[in-house]
């Protein structure tokens, strides 16, 4: 999450989920279908507009709105001090105590508490009648909503349970709120890594290589023979693999992972399927039950089952950057606590103190419990009462959510 | 006024109607139709245990928010609240009590928590084929349009009932499609129920009665708000539009009264020997999606903004018709009470109305694909939208159902029908300071090798879509068949090869057109 816009992915057995079609340019409220369509292969993200800058009002229910529309950087939010008068998420995480008025940009950029309180009053609490803390609180926990919201239909539009897995958060508003974020989705464990400020560019240097691609070849699966697999892949494998090569990695070196898309015959939406070694025509039907069922709730369906899309992707190697990256060399010398601040605890309905600590005084191993802010240059953390931390070797915080009965 | 404040009644309402967002991505996921999967006839509805409804899916055909409620007070009727069981689940195609025509089929699932009923899901989905002539102009009795189902289980405790759909199988043209369709009705339903259990879990809640009350008064206290600010008085529209043979007068009053309308459509004329009639059920939806444009557009869909708006007409008139006068083209009288309504509000609200639009039209086609199987299917087109004070008519956009385009490719795959052009006509929109849309012109060429039956509802063959404030009048719709104008609400044959080329009416415009600015 980031100053405009927070963007969502979900990560299976090491790797992003792909889809093949992505929309852009999104003409109304970020909406889906307002945008231009893209026939593409990308990682399958959602978007929703929620960042420091979304815009706090009140709509047309007379209830609190915050985003899609943002005070960008030119005015940015109020409490920047550049003439927005018109309160922002940031302007709402700073009167919460979520944000050190002296801390941010690494203490490059003052911020004034006093301008976010105003704006806050005079388009959100006043106009609502309610008090000023539980409007900033509105303004907070409407972000963790939507973006909460976002990932549950995401992930049911794919059957995907998120349950027990990890979330990573970065960008600059990321760790002011992933954790509330998990806990809506009862995601145990958050990890934050170093640098949240430019997670996607060091991406972009480590991924390795790879080119995906499909061939639509619809075939009942009835009618395909036992060989059926191989005829249907081989040339997409040739396809795929032959790119690789060609930018000069050693056919040796080359993964190929094979996929389906299926549908009962009839249909016009497709499920994807991963195949497992050395799978034959007669494993597939059950695939392909057990995903629809996981998915669409148990439907007896009497169609037959059609494959319509083979896809194959091949992939290289990680990258000489990625095996030589090291984010982390150590804690410094500086005092791990920098101060207290009086913050907002949602549980206990009041202000309390809370710790700030310096990420970068933070040793591999070194844990902390919460409640705490944890700040750095790009990001501050946000740790309720009974969430624990640990460092690891990568410098990564990884967060334990506190369990039900520990806040 | 309510137990929720404005973060948490926020939080809640949004993520029901989020629920609701997860029925009609399920439904279009597992359809088996281009109707709805393609062009989204569809609706998707959640309801408390007493059948209030809460939030409909975004994506969902506005009337149907109208409609629903009456529908699940039909069904509650038939089969009281307190005999239903976890796993049942009704249904019903009947025009009155449903959406308007049989084509719509409805299914309804209560949802239980433990053994305590808290809510009911609902889908609308209009089927590919439900026996008789189809959706057209030209039937005369209810009985030529096909089955008619009363409520009735379609699952029974969680027993599937085979007989009714062997019954469904055995009258429709294309049974792997409507079956296919029916079952996801089942499954959308079966997921809604799911994530609306999870959403009470997630949040403790035993019920969601109380929730719905919250979000039904807050709509209903939002709309009140804006229905005052409108000048009170009765404001009066009478039109013509196209019917077989002859004009139909549609005439309308809507009366402002503090925070209370109240809209009559005395005076408009009876039903027509042709299956273009409205049963009232669609004539209230209709109302209400109209007056909520005027006031207050973006509110979620709820039952709350209905509850300020009356609406009555005449038994027996065209938009009251009663049983057994033939439904099946509703639409293409009914979305008439939109410019009607649109036009009677325009001195009270000048700058909320919208001119006239060109009306999106239906076609229905019926035949055989070249390897002899069945062909059963719609086609939407739109035109151009009217003009606002403020913003052009967007072109070929349809109006006022929220229908999506089927594309080129999968028309063309489903039907054997080749699509020769699809262009939008420029200049087609009336002028005005701010222009009305643009239609479009579409070739359809019958590849199939055999004879296709074609039915048209085309309106605004002879009255265009009229300006407002000085604003210029659209262009009107014609059809040809290599190169022949036709009955625009004809049904006709095409001979394997035969073109049919449609051109789409352009919306009217808004203002003087000397005053439009440059750019």
């Amino acid at each position: 999450m980031g100053g405009t816009t927070a963007k969502g992915a979900l990560i299976r057995g090491g790797r992003p989920l792909r889809r093949y079609q992505f929309e852009v340019a999104r003409e109304y409220n970020y909406q889906a279908g307002s945008g231009l369509p893209l026939r593409i292969p990308v990682i399958d993200m959602i978007e929703i507009g929620a960042g420091g800058g979304s815009l706090a009002t009140v709509d047309e229910r007379r209830l609190l709105a915050v985003g899609p529309h943002s005070a960008g950087a030119d005015p940015g939010p109020a409490c920047y001090g550049n003439g927005g008068t018109r309160p922002t998420l940031t302007d709402a995480n700073l009167v919460l105590g979520y944000l050190m008025p002296d801390g941010f940009l690494g203490g490059r950029m003052a911020l004034d508490p006093d301008a976010a309180r105003l704006a806050i009053d005079r388009q959100v609490s006043g106009p609502l009648t309610i008090d000023q803390a539980r409007a900033a609180w509105g303004i907070h926990e409407i972000i963790n909503e939507d973006v909460a919201r976002a990932f549950r239909m995401h992930a049911s539009e794919i059957g995907f349970d998120y349950r027990r897995c990890a979330m990573i958060a970065f960008g600059g508003s990321g760790p002011a709120h992933a954790v509330r974020i998990a806990r809506k989705l009862r995601i145990p464990r958050v990890i934050l890594p170093v640098a949240a400020g430019v997670m996607s560019a060091i991406g972009l240097l480590t991924t390795p290589v790879s080119y995906a691609t499909l061939r639509s070849w619809p075939v009942l699966l009835d009618a395909l023979e036992d060989d059926g697999l191989e005829q249907g892949f081989a040339p997409v494998e040739r396809q795929a693999a032959g790119l690789l090569t060609g930018a000069g990695i050693p056919e040796a070196d080359i993964t190929i992972e094979r996929r389906l898309d299926m549908r009962f015959h009839g249909q016009g939406y497709e499920i994807e399927v991963t195949l497992a070694g050395q799978m034959t025509p007669a494993d597939i039907p059950e695939l392909f039950l057990e995903a629809y069922a996981a998915i669409f709730a148990a439907t007896p369906l009497d169609a037959a089952i059609e494959i319509v899309n083979w896809k194959v992707e091949a992939t290289a190697p990680r990258s000489s950057f990625a095996r030589s990256y090291q984010p982390f060399s150590g804690a410094t010398q500086r005092a791990l606590e920098s101060g207290t601040i009086e913050a907002w605890d949602e549980d206990a309905g009041e202000r309390r103190r809370w710790p700030v600590l310096n990420r970068y005084a933070l040793e591999r191993g070194q844990a902390v419990r919460g409640p705490a802010l944890i700040q750095e240059d790009e990001a501050t953390t946000v740790l309720g009462p009974g969430d624990g931390i640990v460092v690891d070797d990568m410098g990564n915080l990884i967060v334990e959510l506190a369990r039900e009965g520990e806040q | 006024m309510s137990a929720y404040d404005p973060v948490s009644l926020k939080i809640l309402w949004d993520r029901l109607v989020a629920i609701a967002d997860e029925l009609v991505l399920s439904l279009v996921r597992t359809s088996f139709s281009m109707i709805v999967r393609e062009a989204y006839d569809l609706s998707c509805m959640i309801f408390d245990s007493r059948a209030r409804l809460l939030a409909q899916g975004s994506y969902s055909v506005p009337s149907f928010t109208g409609t629903a409620p009456r529908t699940i007070a039909h069904m509650l009727a038939a089969f009281p609240a307190d005999t239903l069981r976890p796993g049942d689940i009704l249904i019903t195609n009947d025009p009155w009590m449903g959406t308007g025509h049989l084509f719509d089929v409805t299914m309804m699932r209560p949802v239980f928590r433990g053994e305590r009923l808290v809510g009911f899901t609902m889908s609308v989905t209009h089927l590919p084929d439900i026996g008789g002539k189809g959706i057209s102009s030209d039937c005369t009795e209810i009985y030529h349009e096909g089955l008619r189902l009363p409520v009735c289980k379609l699952r029974d405790d969680g027993v599937l009932n085979t007989l009714l759909l062997d019954v469904v199988r055995a009258n429709v043209r294309v049974p792997d499609q409507t079956i296919g369709d029916l079952m996801a009705n089942i499954a959308c339903n079966e997921v809604g129920g799911r994530a609306l259990l999870e959403f009470m879990d997630e949040y403790g809640l035993d019920e969601i009665d109380s929730l719905a009350d919250a979000v039904n008064d807050h709509s209903e206290a939002a709309m009140r708000e804006r229905i005052v600010e409108i000048p009170d008085g009765t404001y009066d529209n009478r039109i013509q539009i196209e019917g077989p043979g002859h004009p139909i007068t549609l005439a309308a009053s809507v009366t402002i009264s503090g925070s209370s309308a109240a809209v009559d459509f005395d005076g408009t004329d009876g039903p027509v020997r042709a299956s273009i009639n409205v049963p009232f059920c669609y004539t209230v939806a209709q109302s209400y999606y109209v007056m909520k444009c005027l006031t207050i557009p973006h509110l979620p869909n709820t039952m709350g903004s209905t509850r300020p708006v009356a609406v009555t007409a005449p038994d027996g008139c065209v938009l009251n018709a009663l049983h057994p006068w033939p439904t099946g083209g509703r639409h293409s009288v009914g979305h008439f009470v939109v410019p009607l309504l649109m036009g009677a509000m325009a001195p009270a609200v000048p700058d909320r109305v919208q001119a006239d639009g060109a009306m999106m039209t239906i076609f229905s086609v019926q035949g055989r694909h070249r390897d002899g199987s069945d062909i059963s299917s719609l086609f939407f087109l739109a035109g151009g939208l009217g003009a606002m004070q403020g913003l052009d008519g967007r072109d070929v956009t349809p109006g006022p159902s929220n229908m999506a385009v089927v594309p080129t490719e999968i028309w063309e795959s489903r039907t054997g029908m080749t699509i020769e052009t699809r262009e939008v006509l420029p200049g087609t929109g009336g002028a005005g300071r701010w222009r009305g849309g643009d239609g479009q012109k579409v070739v359809f060429r019958n590849d199939t090798g055999h004879l296709m039956e074609i039915a048209l509802m085309g309106q605004r063959t002879t009255f265009p879509a009229k300006g407002l404030a000085g604003g210029a009048t659209g262009c009107l719709r014609r059809y040809e068949v290599n190169g022949e104008p036709v009955d625009p609400k004809a049904r006709l044959l095409l001979e394997p090869g035969d073109r049919i080329a449609m051109f789409e009416a352009g919306g009217g415009g808004y203002g003087d057109p000397a005053e439009r600015r440059p750019g």
